[in-house]
């Protein structure tokens, strides 16, 4: 059966979203310093990642940033093998969640050269990197 | 528990359910139709005498920005509306607004349905907009998460927590696919095997295109009404006894684990609550669970409360969410099966319950009606949202 007929749109629009980050600017600032930053706030000692400026359970906006120390061990993973169109030119790519010291858990690619020797409870280290040269992030690492 | 008078009640009076599938041979606007006008004639009454109308969507790959106006403008429709969005629960969203209009004596009957129109783009788009549904900037912008990504890392935990393997996550689609071949609304109408899912290709590993619900088009709706007007309308009103729901954490790495989702647990205690329950025990002829994935299926018999941790994929194994077990669970096909057109779920669950409740839901898939109760679990992105309601027969 043929497929019926569609009006293929003439209109395209382009999306291209602006973030604003002055909140947390530290934490960006930090990446360039190879770390990877949180936030805790200085009346009730809560930590935050990702960073944020406020603390909803003391309403207070007193937050200090923390560097975080990266050790993290692996809770689970999966790899992304059918990619969404804005990442189709990088090939499959390994997600992980970590938990670290701090009691955070942290989502991030795991940068691994042999996906078969991933194993949940593995050690891994969160680094701050530099993608593609011109912008940072941060990703696993295994120990 | 309080006994509530027909004032305080809402029951649904006619339901209406598109073809699901690919529907490129409809525009939103008939589509809508297709499950609208069934819908209304079965209640018995025509537009005038619907006061609320609802419309789930999540939209973005389709042109419509302002669905529930335009499919109003096509239905002959102009009391008070809106749209829902609650990603894949914009359609429990979408029914909690319409009954909510009548609970608050806004209205004596309320219209609740819900669309989703996703062919309309090509799937990389599709893809691209569902995984950005999760936390965008912390989650998609640097890591590239995709839907079927984000249960795959509770997948993964999963089998390696409880040693299970992927073959024991098949048995959910050949479920579901054994229920789809007997529903005609459904997408999938043909049975699989264990073999043929394993062999399907991964899109997030573990997970593979066979453990994944489809790309769908589709509408459902649902009339309701004040608990008085519904019994002059109809023999079988099918009463909204109680709906919970609940929000999880945007940010994956906030959840409390990866086994289950916490927000379904408690909008199932909600629901169950609020219905004056006190577990689901033997409570309940039926259940229809969001298994948009079978790691899914099989974590929400685990957070509704018909398997204890662990022993969900058991309680698939041993047939017993078949329409002969214990607990018959998604014997339209599920979201599987029958399809997944987002914002419209929630609302076919809804219809599929009202059949069952009636006694009207065919050859082979019928679950056997004693207490007169289901409980319908419908989970918005991967526990982001969480809407579990519970219907009654009322006797």
């Amino acid at each position: 059966m043929p497929d019926p007929p569609v009006y293929e749109d003439r209109r395209v629009l382009e999306l291209r979203y602006r973030m604003p980050v002055g909140q947390i600017g530290i934490f960006f600032s930090g990446l360039k310093e190879g770390k990877v930053r949180g936030t805790r706030c200085r009346d009730c000692g809560r930590p935050y990642f990702p960073p944020q400026a406020d603390c909803p359970v003391c309403f207070a906006r007193n937050m200090e940033w923390f560097d975080l120390e990266g050790n993290a061990i692996l809770e689970t993973f999966t790899v992304v093998e059918v990619t969404p169109t804005s990442f189709s030119d990088k090939g499959s790519y390994v997600v992980a969640i970590g938990l670290l010291g701090e009691d955070i858990r942290v989502l991030s690619w795991l940068n691994v050269e042999d996906r078969n020797k991933i194993k949940i409870g593995m050690k891994m280290k969160l680094r701050a990197v530099k993608k593609d040269g011109e912008y940072y992030s941060y990703e696993f690492f295994p120990e | 528990m309080f006994v509530k008078n027909d004032e305080e009640k809402v029951a649904i009076v006619g339901v209406g359910h598109s073809k699901f599938g690919k529907r490129l041979d409809v525009n939103m606007n008939e589509l809508a139709w297709e499950a609208i006008k069934p819908a209304i004639q079965e209640a018995g009454i025509t537009q005038r005498d619907i006061e609320f109308y609802s419309v789930g969507n999540f939209g973005y790959w389709s042109e419509e920005i302002l669905p529930a106006v335009t499919i109003g403008e096509y239905a002959g429709l102009k009391c008070g509306s809106l749209k829902t969005e609650a990603a894949c629960a914009s359609g429990s969203a979408s029914l909690k607004i319409a009954m909510d209009s009548i609970l608050a004596g806004k209205s004596k009957i309320a219209m609740a349905m819900g669309i989703e129109k996703m062919y309309n783009s090509p799937n990389s788009t599709i893809i691209e907009l569902i995984g950005r549904a999760g936390n965008y900037f912390w989650e998609f912008e640097n890591f590239g998460m995709t839907f079927p990504g984000y249960y795959a890392l509770y997948a993964t935990k999963y089998l390696d927590e409880f040693k299970s393997s992927e073959e024991d996550l098949c048995e959910a689609p050949v479920k579901a696919h054994h229920y789809g071949s007997l529903n005609q609304y459904a997408q999938f109408q043909k049975e699989t095997t264990v073999e043929e899912c394993m062999k399907s290709k991964y899109v997030s590993r573990p997970l593979k295109l066979m453990d994944s619900s489809p790309i769908t088009d589709g509408a459902a709706a649902l009339i309701l009404a004040r608990g008085d007007v519904a019994k002059k309308l109809t023999d079988t009103p099918i009463y909204i006894e109680s709906q919970g729901y609940a929000t999880g954490t945007a940010y994956m790495g906030r959840r409390d684990n990866y086994l289950g989702l916490e927000a379904s647990r408690r909008a199932t205690e909600s629901a169950l609550r609020g219905a004056g329950l006190d577990g689901i025990g033997t409570n309940f002829d039926l259940f229809e669970v969001h298994d948009c994935f079978s790691i899914a299926e099989v974590m929400a018999y685990e957070d509704v409360g018909i398997a204890a941790r662990g022993e969900g994929i058991k309680l698939l194994k041993d047939h017993q969410t078949y329409h002969d077990g214990k607990f018959p669970t998604n014997l339209d096909g599920g979201l599987k099966a029958k399809g997944h057109p987002i914002g419209a779920t929630g609302i076919s669950q809804a219809v599929e319950i009202t059949k069952q409740l009636r006694g009207e839901a065919g050859r082979g898939r019928q679950a056997q009606i004693n207490k007169g109760r289901a409980l319908q679990h419908n989970v918005g992105g991967t526990g982001h949202y969480a809407y579990v309601t519970v219907y009654s027969r009322g006797d």
